[in-house]
């Protein structure tokens, strides 16, 4: 798994590329709890060169999600697709979060 | 005297001129229906009478034909379950209605009298009807059903009783939508439905059946035992960590319904004559015909897995548990079984809602074969991987250390652990597991697909007088399928909704 992080306006883009399984998943918490315990309140996480996330992946984001709340603070997802994409309409992340196909439409809704 | 009529029958039982009139009827419903303005996702299907009259003459549907003044008005197609002679239920899965009379009046007089037509066979009817038709929908709820909105009803009715396929259930903005693929002659399309149930019986079989779950649990479970893991299910949302056998837990081995036995399938079907030949514990080794590796994949892909499993597996990720195989076959052998897509039209494989696999693996040993007597020249494999070791001069695949090395990612995670298993082969994993469940406090439920592991759980494991409170953490039960684990996690208090909160975000 690889994480580029950059920013761009008011937001952070966290763009993920590989897994995040038992595995990659504590450097991917890292990497998300770096971003808010810094004071980011909009981050855009990039799944489209995402292959496969696992139940630990998604607990990972809705940890950050809660703490992220109490700054006001909000992700959204950029690019989900295939298998990535099933796994969030199943287990319901797709009615939790906004979607988004660009990370340019992701900065003009935010 | 009335001036309309029914007419029952298997579809098979129809005659020409019957079968012609009801598929004509059908085909008339469905391709205006697929032209409707209210259809708001129409499906490109082939409508034509042909794919009805082959749809109703299928052994497992029975067709209501409904006349007023003796003329074909209505035709209500009737689903069989695998277990239909046990339960009165029945599934609605096509219909047509086109009143002599014009307007919504006549309509739901049809479905009114449909309704008591049903009652009178002392019948149960479900539907898994489609959310955006809206009149037809109102029409069924007019004439007495109701929506099921019980996640685990949903799944008894159509899943365990219809083996139908739930592809998803999600409670969006209240109303809880069933995302199913259906196929309609050969061609899978995905719809959002949901359930309505005509209930004319006394019987409320979900009910029943919640009923002996809970006995179930109340004569496995001590009160004890039960309180703490009530109290852990409240963390579900920090992940119950799923771990499962694969042999015979995920997957039928009962070749007389249609399982599979991998070592026949590896070996050949005279694999007891020749086993001691061609394998080699004290080594590691066994002889394999050439291209083993290829072939077990292969073999994977035919095994039969345990009904439910693709549910389960579902569930598992709605409530955001990890779901982990521990198994003593070769990987790729796992992998091949578990590579098959969920569902047609649907980019996941069942591999793709399992955490990890821990197997081992095998590798070709070039240059080494031997001759067996059945005439065949074997090339030797050999195990290998983390969980594979020399022990008393054998051989041995750890299942233990697999879930040693998968619990030791769970940290101090205070959701249960579950382990699913079948036969005594899991004796050991199930030794650990209590073991580790008094040393770390840690809830420990086993699901025991068979009875022999519960049986020598309780007459050699629990119950112990030296030391009484070993077991408070640790729960043995025995189920027959996939359908009953969720329906008791429930019942011990997993509360479905709480895995995932709805104010989280926004």
């Amino acid at each position: 798994m690889e994480i580029a992080t950059r920013k761009k306006d008011n937001a952070v883009m966290v763009s993920v590329t590989g897994r995040i399984d038992m595995v990659t998943a504590p450097a991917f918490e890292k990497s998300l709890s770096d971003e808010i315990s810094a004071g980011v309140k909009r981050i855009i996480l990039n799944f489209s060169a995402l292959e496969y996330i696992s139940s630990i992946g998604l607990r990972v984001i809705l940890a950050a999600s809660k703490k992220l709340k109490e700054q006001q603070g909000e992700f959204v997802f950029v690019g989900l697709r295939g298998p990535v994409n099933e796994v969030f309409k199943i287990s319901g992340f797709h009615s939790l979060y906004k979607m988004f196909e660009s990370e340019e439409a992701a900065l003009q809704e935010m | 005297m009335p001036d309309y009529h029914f007419k029952l029958m298997l579809g098979t039982h129809l005659t020409v001129a019957e079968l012609a009139e009801a598929a004509a009827l059908l085909s008339r419903a469905y391709s205006r229906w697929q032209t409707n303005p209210n259809n708001l996702a129409p499906v490109e299907t082939d409508t034509a009478p042909e794919v009805y009259a082959r749809t109703m003459r299928k052994g497992s549907h029975e067709v209501i034909l409904y006349y007023e003044a003796g003329s074909l008005c209505g035709v209500f197609v009737h689903s069989l379950s695998p277990q239909y002679d046990q339960y009165p239920l029945r599934k609605l899965s096509y219909l047509g209605v086109f009143p002599a009379e014009r307007g919504y009046g006549a309509l739901q007089n049809a479905f009114n009298r449909y309704a008591a037509f049903v009652e009178e066979q002392g019948e149960d009817v479900i539907i898994a009807s489609d959310l955006d038709q809206a009149t037809l929908n109102n029409l069924l709820e007019h004439a007495g059903f109701r929506e099921v909105i019980d996640r685990n009803e949903i799944y008894f009715l159509l899943s365990q009783l219809l083996r139908r396929q739930v592809f998803s259930f999600q409670k969006v903005r209240g109303d809880f939508v069933i995302d199913q693929i259906i196929t309609l002659d050969g061609k899978a399309v995905r719809r959002s439905k949901k359930l309505l149930r005509l209930q004319t019986t006394p019987y409320d079989f979900y009910a029943l059946y919640c009923q002996q779950q809970l006995k179930r649990i109340q004569r496995s479970i001590p009160p004890r035992n039960r309180a703490i893991l009530q109290e852990a299910l409240r963390a579900a949302d920090q992940g119950i960590y799923f771990i499962s056998s694969f042999d015979g837990t995920i997957t039928l081995e009962n070749e007389e319904r249609g399982g599979v036995n991998v070592l026949r399938a590896m070996a050949g079907s005279a694999v007891e004559q020749i086993l001691p030949e061609i394998m080699d514990p004290e080594q590691g080794l066994i002889y394999l015909l050439p291209e083993a590796e290829k072939e077990l994949c292969a073999r994977g892909e035919k095994i039969v897995l345990r009904p439910g499993f693709y549910d389960f597996l579902f569930f598992c990720l709605k409530i955001l548990g990890s779901f982990f195989v521990a198994s003593a076959a070769p990987a790729c052998q796992v992998r091949g079984a578990l590579q098959r897509p969920l569902a047609p039209t649907l980019p996941l494989r069942y591999i793709d809602l399992v955490e990890t696999i821990c197997a081992p693996e095998i590798q070709m040993v070039p240059g080494q074969t031997r001759k067996i007597s059945d005439g065949t020249v074997r090339t030797a494999y050999s195990l290998s991987g983390p969980y594979v070791e020399i022990r008393d001069g054998m051989y041995q695949v750890r299942k233990d250390l697999m879930v040693r090395t998968i619990l030791s990612h769970r940290r101090d995670n205070p959701a249960p652990v579950i382990f699913l298993c079948s036969t005594m082969r899991d004796a050991q994993t199930v030794l650990l597991l209590h073991a580790e469940a008094h040393r770390r406090s840690m809830p420990v439920l086993v699901f025991d697909f068979g009875t022999a592991l519960t049986r020598w759980a309780g007459e050699e494991l629990l119950g112990s007088e030296a030391e009484p409170d070993a077991d408070a953490y640790f729960n043995i039960v025995s189920v027959r399928d996939f359908y009953q684990i969720p329906t008791m996690l429930e019942l011990l208090g997993l509360k479905i909704e709480a895995s995932i909160d709805l104010n989280v975000a926004g």
